[in-house]
């Protein structure tokens, strides 16, 4: 067996068997050693001299070798020795220059790629303060025009309100002229004699002085004036509240002191029923 | 060291080949893991007429055997970390190495055609003559085993050296096929006992 080894004529599981057998046995690799030993003395006797230029050659072939090699190496480790070999380079110029170019590369990519990221977060930021604006301006403008809606709204309604009044047959228009003294003074009193309403129109007086006010009254025949309230300026037709019954000769507006007084003290305007 | 070798060296002068000289091999294998290749000259020059010799001797062709040597020297320094001392000889490895490349292209096709249309009388010409350039040293040893029975240097001659197999090897020498191994075994007993290599 040993001999069939040491001539390489075993099968590899026989190759297996025999090594571990050396391995255990001391005496066993004794005899093999043995074996080799006086097969390898057997083989000297074909001795024969190689030219020198052998060795040569074969030097260059190792070189060869050891290059490729060591470009695959190179190959290999690239990647993950890049930057230790930069920073153990740095000191030569030339490969200073040459192997840094990758990282500076990566850098200004990274560099860029960050200031792309900045500026897209500036312009959203931006986007967002501009729209925020509009929409609150947005806002603003529809809450006015809604206000302005309601005015509108609320104004045609007076308006409607007036035009009924003053379009309704039941109520009497009464004009109240000034006096000679107050003659640019101008009112009118709409009366409803069914149902006791009152509606005043005084819309082209002035406003009194601050410690004055107007006041209103209706004349009956053989009685003191009624007051029917106090008022300064009125943008509209206003409903007043006192009702009066029985005939009206005439309506009446004073001058009083603020609060209105019982009797008129100085009365500046008349309009007969 | 037995009686019948120190002789054998007295007789005929130390054949570096054989390389009994332990300090070179553990200089060169220390060279190697080293990656020195001062290594390579070291073998160049201690075993390389032994190595070159062996594959001279399996493929009979002076140039192609060359190349080989060349092929044998690289891989030994590529692969010098697969080899383990504890399992033998760096010399052992090394003719092994060589053997087994020669046998390689032995075996080919390319080399068996070549083979055939070279003259038959210059292939027995050359197996008569088992070496190319004599070295004073080895004169001895080739007479120390010319000492052999005829038989058992050829079945050494025809495993070793032309890389037949078992079954090959009873064809070639009109034996049966169990008296192959007996016959190598009972040849390289002989051998040892004549190098007085080891206990026998």
């Amino acid at each position: 067996m040993l001999e069939l080894y040491a001539s390489g004529l075993l099968s590899p599981e026989e190759i297996g068997e025999v090594e571990e057998m050396v391995a255990k046995y001391p005496e066993v690799k004794d005899e093999l050693m043995a074996i080799e030993e006086s097969l390898a003395v057997h083989a000297s006797q074909f001795y024969k001299a190689p030219k020198p230029a052998l060795l040569d050659s074969i030097m260059a072939r190792i070189e060869e070798e050891e290059e490729k090699e060591q470009v695959e190496v190179q190959d290999q480790t690239q990647v993950q020795d890049q930057t230790q070999t930069q920073a153990e380079e740095s000191t030569t110029i030339g490969d200073f220059q040459g192997k840094k170019e990758p990282k500076v590369r990566k850098f200004n990519l990274l560099s860029l790629m960050a200031v792309a990221a900045t500026l897209l977060l500036l312009i959203s930021v931006i986007s967002n303060v501009v729209l925020y604006q509009q929409l609150s301006e947005t806002e603003q403008a529809l809450a006015s025009l809604q206000d302005q809606q309601d005015t509108n709204v609320k104004e045609f309604e007076a308006l409607r309100t007036n035009y009924n009044i003053v379009t309704d047959t039941a109520y009497k228009p009464v004009h109240i002229h000034g006096l000679p003294s107050h003659e640019n003074a101008f009112a009118t009193v709409y009366w409803n004699p069914i149902n006791q309403a009152i509606y005043l129109d005084a819309s082209f007086m002035d406003a009194p002085d601050a410690d004055k006010t107007y006041q209103l009254w209706a004349i009956k025949a053989g009685q003191d004036p009624i007051s029917l309230g106090v008022f300064d300026t009125l943008d509209s037709l206003q409903d007043v509240a006192a009702k009066i019954g029985g005939d009206v000769a005439a309506f009446a507006v004073s001058l009083e002191p603020k609060g209105g007084s019982e009797q008129p003290t100085d009365v500046w305007m008349v309009g007969n029923v | 060291m037995c009686f019948a070798y120190s002789q054998f060296i007295k007789t005929f002068g130390s054949v570096a080949e054989t390389s009994h000289i332990r300090p070179i091999e553990d200089k060169i294998i220390s060279l190697l893991h080293q990656r020195d290749k001062r290594a390579v000259e070291l073998i160049y020059t201690h075993y390389g007429g032994t190595l070159l010799g062996v594959i001279s001797r399996i493929l009979k062709s002076e140039e192609l055997a060359e190349d080989i040597f060349q092929d044998a020297m690289v891989k030994i320094w590529k692969n010098a970390a697969s080899y383990d001392k504890s399992r033998g000889r760096l010399f052992t490895w090394m003719i092994n190495i060589c053997r087994n490349l020669a046998i390689d292209v032995l075996r080919s096709k390319k080399f068996q055609a070549t083979l055939k249309i070279q003259n038959a009388d210059q292939l027995v010409s050359s197996e008569n003559a088992p070496s190319y350039s004599f070295n004073p040293d080895q004169i001895g040893l080739v007479e120390l085993v010319g000492k052999l029975k005829p038989e058992h240097i050829a079945i050494i001659e025809i495993i070793y050296y032309k890389g037949h197999t078992q079954k090959e090897a009873a064809e070639a020498l009109e034996i049966p096929l169990g008296t192959v191994k007996t016959r190598l075994r009972i040849a390289l007993r002989e051998l040892r006992q004549l190098l007085g290599i080891g206990h026998t």
